[in-house]
């Protein structure tokens, strides 16, 4: 196959016939012709035209050049070989002679007129599918191009231009007007506001393109994005898979600290953002998580995550956190095309973190716990011991008769879901519309849990002169349920011997009655109840652009964006309910509960940005000006009531009443932002690179002192590979050194933090009027918190390999925090800027092709993302809070670590008092003090950071391939160099609620008697003063201690991919077909971890198992 | 050419709408209101008023600690409180550094200061408002609030400033309380006594002056036409339950008594003019006390209390054994402190035999129990006395004319139906001690017999241990340590 010499072709630096008086020196034997010209090129800085192939063909030369001239060298080499030569508008054309080539020339202009200049130019020949010659246009879209015969056919392309191509027929002269087109990712970086050439960026961003996020996932595009940018998403082992539960994500580590406003209980619309989490862009407009969460897949044309300061800045004020960019699928040709995707989705529950007892080893240890040992200073200690003997003959017996209930299969099955989505595009060369129609139903493994969407959307492009409309409407309508068997845990935490179901299958509602009277209720009865669990969302969204270019390198973007969301949510609890049991007589009229939330939200955003672009020699400007506006409104409201006398009345109007002691509640919030932003690139001859970009902001969530901010970046790099040495090294594609600092704002926080406002006492009057009092302290001064990103990094692409190396400093300032003042000023707490926070780390991602023929190919992939993160300054103010922390840690009730922050420190640090285990002799923990002595007590004072809970790397590593239509992909997560906190042995080995299920090393790994070597030691009882001055009897707890710190690694098969693309079978073209695919998609496979812990504890983890087909018409 | 026009038309269309932009930038959620827009207008000025008043209500201030639960027990006048089992036995014994007190006293603290801080947002936003005034109401609710300012400061003060003041001239320039004037997150300095009870006198006078328009004032500049436009809806009725004119004056002659030496001439004046012009009146001899235990026509300034009921009934309700909160008072203490061995004494006075419940050996206070509707003192907690100016008053004069200050604390006494009158022939040392005596009867629930006992520097606290010596350690309640950490006050 002949390959085409493209680094020879340099029309565009024009040199005149004077390069011939140059003079040559060269010597060399048994040379490589081409070897040969690029010396010669060098030496006479002359251009040379040439095909490789035909030099491939000759045979090697000796030349031996003294003071030559060029046309001496040239015929030197062409009396060697059977070449010829000749020289066109200053450029020296080698050519065989018996091949009989011809050369076209031409003009390549715009719709203007303008002449367009570096326009790659490839001639073809239509009957042998072999490419030829290339060429470029020069300054005046001037070409000239060799061709084997004038019955070949020449294709023109141009970042910018959609490519086109022209049969000679028999013509040597062609004027060809290019049409701007669409831009397609590898040329360009998406940023959301205007696109920026790839080859000039000095930004650090990672583009991910469709094919990437189908093979990487199945659901939604965050499972496809964690397996490629892993550290990016926060662990929850609390909702597991929830279908319904929206992920947390961090970009680039903690910025923020966690918030400590609560809104107020019962909120479900999710209006509120995490004060960390990054930035969506959907089509240039501004999205929630759970509009991506519920994106449709397979409308998603890339995802572009904007990591550092020069590729952020755009965002300004939003950005500290990054930006994820999301681009749907844009019209793509002018021929109709039908697809349709068809997804069948089965999830397993994965249970392998759970280790719990069955009935007769909870009960072997109950009795080691002394559960059935009369109570000490009990009222009546003879009744007190057959109490607790009957009881035990009573389990006893059941679990002789071999009651085993395995209680976590209760809730759970295998989930099966389908999505089938529709996509149409339709019309004429400037008129086009596509239009998407899916239908997705998640099923959750909890029973009756899972997600439902439909959505809608409508894109529409008109192109008329200079100008191009574009309208993407879409609609989603989502249904969520919660499973109606309740929480995981509460499967998790009944006792085996404990009964779910009667032999005759009824389900009882009580799973155990003691001797004694006492109740334990079932949780699976609830299932049997009409409970209604749901939410769900209406959203409509509409964005216009308008994209006008008068004239060539110039054009102004106008945008319109509305996005409308109304929420609603019910949560029903029948009457029957097991919630309900410990209701007194008087209450029983008060059973059954409702809650009804109520939504809505605006989005309204404009923007107008107007680039210029231009070259000339070898600069080239860029430079964007831009305005935005944009308003932000939400509220939502949440009812309660109780009372329902029946569940078959399965609506709020028929409760008896509003609940005891509440009042309608809720959270409104609304924020309005305006800025303004310019951009400006340049580079010089493509070797450096240069970007800044500067944005001023505004916001009505900050001071009135502080309204306005600006942000800014600054990068730079160095296109190594655009240098003459790197030339003529062919291997190297590409190497790029650059680095970018600046600054950017984040925005996620409670709109009136700073701002004086009044709240009505809604209670009281006084003589008959009204009052109203001040709800928090002012701060006109408070201003965004804003992070200051370095950046530095490298892009190579070589022989195959592409690798590409960041390394970050992301500094939070101005961390917006609740200070202690003092209370003399009338308030506790003033939201204001302090402290410092710096995140580190490096990101490293490889690309290998391993090997490639034709359409069939291997390649593997490697990522690796470091993550430090260390508070710089701030512990001072918040030393309030660390008090408070430590006071809880102190409890003896407690029995999580509590978070802290001070100086040096990571915000993730696990605090705990290092312990040396436990005492043989005594059972006790036995304590370091910080003066290094050793003690019984547990002190908050002595309180260490024992580990980071996030880990230091994460990364993701894999292959893909595909061969003869069949496709395979295999990809891994892996983590390591933090630690975890192991909540699991707290809770159910060492701090074990006997009444409850328990994990197995119960039996083997407490200490039980004197001598003993054990891991985990026993707790006793204490005592609570309570009001009215009695006591009432708490079971102790473990507090923080590094006994139970563990390093966490993992590693996880993460996706398995394997499909068929039918393109080799001829049945697939008489069946109109264009593509048909099917393929087989395996998600969260297995998991290796250095930690055993229970995961997934309100709600199970789940593997995925998938089959897809997809089909283009 | 035409290109370049359209770019100038958008730039400039960009430059008027920024213009206008800043006021776009002005909004807030639903369930608030902006501090501009509740200035907006004279009702929201109103409204902010009043939600100072409701606050005072709160338990932390003058709903039951200020008053007759804290402060009372400071004084010692209950009985003592089960240890540990009653929620403030510590605080009763004056251990003020355990968990529980220093909870309280913070609670206390923020309070008084989170009022400051509405007085003094409604008084910048008064200060700089430009909406347009019917005569008279801006200098009411300025005054009102100016007045409220003093009061909280000054309450402030006798709380957790020193002890003793007017005999200790060494306190003069010691740091006083933080004086706060302004609602920022920049706190105030904290000021020496002189400058701090300058600041405060300041305000008073301002206060008194701006008063003028209270139509409550003898003199009063509102005129019938002034009032129909201001107090159309009778928002400035019942002016005894808001700092009136006479309320100024009465703080006047408490701060000026609080200071002594030559401010008790001064003090002396103030609590005579309240005296003779103000609308309160004494106890008449056939008034009844049934349905106003507090006797409303005292009070100078009271504070209606929402929910009063809830708050104190239950600490009031001493039947139940097990309410270890009860504030309770031995038979004994009750019987020596009006004299009931002196039948014409005590038995006649009208505050023993009728403000008292008995149960068993212990009686406790129904001043403030709350038990009608109908009662004209039904949740009033009352803050500033009428008899407190003939005690100021008489606490003057018997350093000059001993007998008009004996015919004062007469005056009292005969309004409470004592029936034997007081000798003509006291020294001032004896005056003294009828006063000390006629405070300890008077102030039964009312919250200020402690700071009367810490304006005197009692070194012996009536009523008390007598091992124990009152000092600052006793009279000063320590500032809350996160005061003193985020402020860096000194005490």
């Amino acid at each position: 196959m002949a390959t085409l010499s493209i680094g020879l072709m340099m029309l565009a630096t024009s040199h005149s016939v004077r390069a011939h008086a140059q003079q040559i020196y060269l010597s060399k034997t048994n040379a490589k012709v081409e070897d040969v010209l690029i010396d010669i090129r060098k030496q006479a800085k002359v251009d040379l035209l040439y095909n490789k192939a035909d030099l491939e063909k000759v045979s090697r030369v000796n030349v031996d050049f003294k003071n030559s001239s060029l046309s001496e060298a040239l015929s030197s080499i062409a009396t060697q070989t059977a070449l010829t030569y000749s020289v066109l508008n200053g450029v020296v054309i080698i050519k065989m002679p018996e091949a009989q080539q011809q050369h076209v020339q031409g003009t390549v202009k715009t719709p203007n007129g303008q002449p367009l200049p570096n326009v790659s130019i490839t001639a073809f020949n239509s009957v042998t599918k072999t490419t030829t010659v290339g060429a470029k246009t020069n300054e005046a879209g001037e070409f000239i191009v060799l061709v084997e015969s004038l019955q070949d056919s020449l294709s023109f392309s141009i970042v910018g231009f959609e490519r086109q191509t022209v049969a000679l027929a028999g013509r040597s002269t062609l004027s060809i007007v290019m049409h701007e087109r669409v831009e397609q990712i590898d040329d360009v970086v998406v940023t959301g506001i205007f696109d920026r050439r790839a080859e000039s960026f000095t930004g650090s961003s990672m583009t991910i393109k469709k094919e990437d996020i189908r093979r990487m996932g199945s659901t939604n595009v965050f499972q496809s994005l964690r397996n490629i940018a892993p550290s990016m998403f926060l662990d929850n082992f609390d909702m597991g898979s929830n279908p319904n539960s929206l992920p947390d994500l961090q970009l680039r580590g903690a910025g923020s600290l966690p918030s400590t406003t609560d809104m107020g209980a019962g909120l479900k619309g999710n209006y509120l953002k995490d004060p960390s989490q990054p930035l969506f862009i959907l089509d240039g407009f501004e999205a929630s998580v759970e509009r991506i969460f519920d994106l449709d897949i397979n409308r998603i044309e890339s995802v572009t995550i904007l990591k550092d300061a020069a590729s952020k800045a755009l965002y300004g004020s939003k950005a500290a956190n990054g930006v994820i960019v999301i681009e749907t699928t844009k019209i793509s040709g002018d021929k109709p095309i039908v697809s349709y995707n068809f997804r069948l989705n089965t999830d397993l529950t994965d249970l392998t973190s759970y280790n719990l007892t069955n009935a007769r080893e909870k009960l072997q240890a109950e009795v080691m716990d002394g559960v059935y040992n009369p109570v000490r200073n009990s009222f009546d200690p003879p009744a007190n011991y057959l109490e607790l003997q009957q009881l035990y003959n009573q389990r006893l017996k059941l679990v002789e008769e071999g009651l085993d209930t395995y209680w976590l299969a209760k809730p759970i099955r295998n989930a099966v879901g389908q999505r089938h989505s529709v996509s149409v595009e339709l019309g004429t060369r400037d008129l086009r519309v596509l239009t998407d129609v899916m239908y997705n139903d998640v099923q959750g493994v909890m029973k009756g849990s899972g997600r439902k969407n439909v959505s809608g959307s409508v894109s529409a492009s008109y192109r008329t002169n200079n100008f191009l409309f574009r309208n993407i409407m879409s609609y989603t309508s989502n249904n969520s349920q919660e499973s109606p068997y309740g929480t995981f845990n509460e499967y998790a935490q009944m006792n085996p011997y404990w009964r779910a179901q009667n032999s005759d299958g009824n389900i009882p509602f009580y799973a155990e009655i003691t001797p004694s009277g006492d109740r334990i209720t079932n949780p699976l009865y609830n299932s049997t109840l009409n409970n209604k669990l749901e939410q769900s969302y209406t959203n409509f969204t509409n964005n216009l652009y308008i994209e006008w270019m008068p004239i060539m390198g110039l054009r102004a973007t106008a945008r319109v964006g509305v996005d409308n969301k109304a929420s609603g949510a019910d949560e029903f609890y029948s009457a029957r309910h097991t919630r309900f049991d410990s209701y007194s007589q008087g209450d029983a009229l008060r059973k059954g509960s409702y809650q009804v939330n109520d939504g809505k939200s605006t989005y309204l955003s404009g923007d107008l940005n107007v680039n210029y672009s231009r070259q000339v020699n070898k600069h080239y400007y860029f430079a964007n000006i831009g305005y935005n506006v944009s308003e932000n409104k939400f509220s939502e409201r949440v009812y309660f009531a109780e009372g329902f006398p029946s569940d078959r009345l399965q609506d709020i109007i028929f409760a008896r009443s509003y609940a005891v002691d509440t009042r309608p509640a809720g959270a409104d919030g609304i924020s309005r932002d305006m800025g303004f932003l310019t951009a400006v690139s340049y580079s010089w001859d493509n070797r450096f690179i240069s970007d800044l970009t500067y944005r001023a902001n505004a916001s009505s969530q900050f001071g009135a002192d502080k309204r306005w901010a600006s942000f800014w970046s600054l990068g730079m790099g160095w296109n190594l590979h655009n240098e003459t040495w790197a030339k003529d090294i062919p291997a190297i594609e590409q190497l790029r050194v650059r680095g970018s600092l600046g600054a950017t704002g984040n925005q996620n926080f409670n709109t009136n933090a700073s701002i004086a406002t009044y709240r009505y006492a809604l209670s009281a009057y006084y003589n008959g009027f009204p009052g109203s009092q001040l709800v928090n302290m002012v701060n006109p001064g408070l201003q965004w918190e804003s992070s200051f990103d370095y950046n530095g990094g490298l892009d190579l692409k070589i022989a195959g390999l592409g690798i590409r190396f960041d390394y970050y400093e992301r500094y939070t300032e101005n961390l917006v925090a609740d200070i202690t003042i003092p209370g003399s000023t009338g308030f506790n707490i003033v939201k204001d800027n302090l402290g410092r926070i710096k995140n580190t780390g490096v990101e490293t991602y490889l690309n290998y092709a391993v090997w490639q023929q034709g359409r069939n190919f291997l390649s593997i992939q490697a990522g690796i993302e470091t993550n430090k993160n260390k508070i710089v300054e701030l512990s001072n103010a918040m030393k309030a809070f660390n008090d408070r922390m430590d006071a809880l840690a102190a409890d003896r009730g407690n029995n999580t670590p509590v978070k802290k922050y001070q100086d040096g420190m990571s915000l993730d640090a696990i605090w705990a008092v290092p312990s040396l285990g436990i005492d043989p002799a005594t059972g006790n923990e036995i304590y370091v003090r910080q003066d290094g002595a050793t003690t019984h007590a547990w002190n908050a004072n002595d309180m260490i950071v024992a580990g980071v809970s996030r880990p230091s790397y994460q990364g993701t590593f894999g292959l893909y391939g595909e061969y003869q239509g069949i496709g395979l992909s295999v990809t891994a997560r892996y983590l390591g160099g933090g630690q975890l906190y192991n909540q699991t042995l707290v809770d159910r080995v060492e701090n074990v609620d006997m009444n409850y299920n328990v994990d197995r090393r119960v039996l083997t790994g407490r200490w039980l008697t004197p001598g003993q070597d054990a891991l985990y030691k026993r707790l006793g009882l204490y005592s609570i003063p309570i009001e009215g001055g009695s006591t009432t009897s708490a079971q102790e707890m473990t507090r923080a201690t590094t006994r139970f710190v563990q390093d966490r690694k993992e590693l996880d098969i993460a996706a398995i991919n394997v499909y068929y693309d039918f393109y080799a079978h001829t049945w697939i073209r008489n069946l109109k077909l264009q593509r048909l695919r099917a393929a087989f998609n395996m998600n969260d496979v297995a998991k290796f971890s250095s930690i055993e812990i229970e995961r997934g504890l309100s709600y199970p983890f789940s593997r995925t198992v998938s089959f897809s087909l997809t089909a283009t018409f | 050419m035409k290109l370049k026009k359209k770019f100038i038309y958008i730039g400039l269309s960009l430059a008027i709408g920024l213009q206008s932009c800043e006021k776009w930038f002005d909004v807030t959620a639903n369930d608030q209101v902006r501090a501009e827009d509740q200035f907006a207008s004279a009702d929201g000025f109103r409204d902010a008023l009043i939600g100072v008043y409701l606050n005072m209500g709160n338990q932390s201030l003058y709903g039951k600690d200020m008053t007759f639960n804290m402060v009372d027990l400071l004084s010692q006048q209950y009985a003592a409180l089960p240890p540990t089992l009653a929620r403030y036995s510590d605080i009763q014994q004056f251990n003020y550094t355990t968990v529980r007190s220093e909870a309280q006293i913070e609670s206390v603290w923020n309070q008084l200061y989170y009022t400051v801080a509405n007085v003094n947002a409604a008084l910048t936003q008064l200060e700089n408002s430009d909406i347009s005034w019917h005569e008279g109401e801006q200098e009411i609710l300025r005054g009102e609030l100016l007045g409220l300012r003093a009061f909280l400061h000054f309450d402030i003060m006798r709380l957790f400033g020193h002890s003793g003041f007017a005999d200790r001239p060494e306190l003069a320039n010691k740091l006083a309380i933080p004086y706060s004037t302004t609602y920022s997150k920049d706190y105030a300095p904290q000021l020496g006594y002189t400058e701090t009870f300058a600041l405060m006198e300041k305000d008073l006078a301002e206060a008194a002056s701006l008063l003028k328009y209270d139509p409550i004032h003898a003199q009063t500049s509102s005129t019938a036409a002034i009032l129909a436009q201001i107090n159309r809806d009778g928002f400035y009725d019942n002016r005894q339950n808001r700092m009136n004119y006479y309320a100024v004056k009465a703080l006047q002659a408490r701060v000026w008594a609080w200071q002594g030496g030559t401010k008790m001439a001064n003090a002396a004046e103030a609590a005579q003019e309240v005296i003779e012009a103000s609308p309160a009146t004494l106890l008449g001899p056939n008034q009844s006390l049934l349905n106003n235990k507090t006797i409303a026509n005292e009070h100078i300034f009271s504070l209606k209390v929402s929910g009063l009921e809830d708050i104190s009934n239950p600490l009031l309700d001493i039947a139940n054994n097990t309410n270890y909160n009860a504030l309770k008072i031995a038979n004994a203490t009750v019987e020596n402190i009006y004299e009931v061995a002196i039948p014409t004494i005590g038995q006649a006075d009208v505050r023993f035999n009728t403000l008292f419940t008995t149960e068993g050996t212990s009686k406790a206070s129904i001043k403030l129990r709350q038990t009608n509707v109908n009662d004209i003192d039904y949740n009033t907690m009352p803050l500033i006395k009428l008899p407190e100016m003939y005690y100021i008053a008489a606490e003057y004069w018997q350093a000059t004319d001993l007998q008009r200050a004996i015919s004062l604390i007469e005056e009292v006494r005969q309004s409470r139906r004592i029936v034997q009158p007081l000798d003509n022939q006291l020294t001032p040392e004896e005056i003294q001690r009828e006063l000390l005596k006629e405070y300890l009867k008077e102030y039964i629930s009312e919250g200020q017999l402690f700071f009367y006992y810490k304006r005197l520097g009692l070194t012996q606290i009536p009523n008390y241990s007598t091992a124990i010596e009152a000092d600052d350690n006793i009279y000063m309640l320590p500032f809350p340590a996160s005061e003193i950490e985020a402020g860096n006050r000194v005490q």
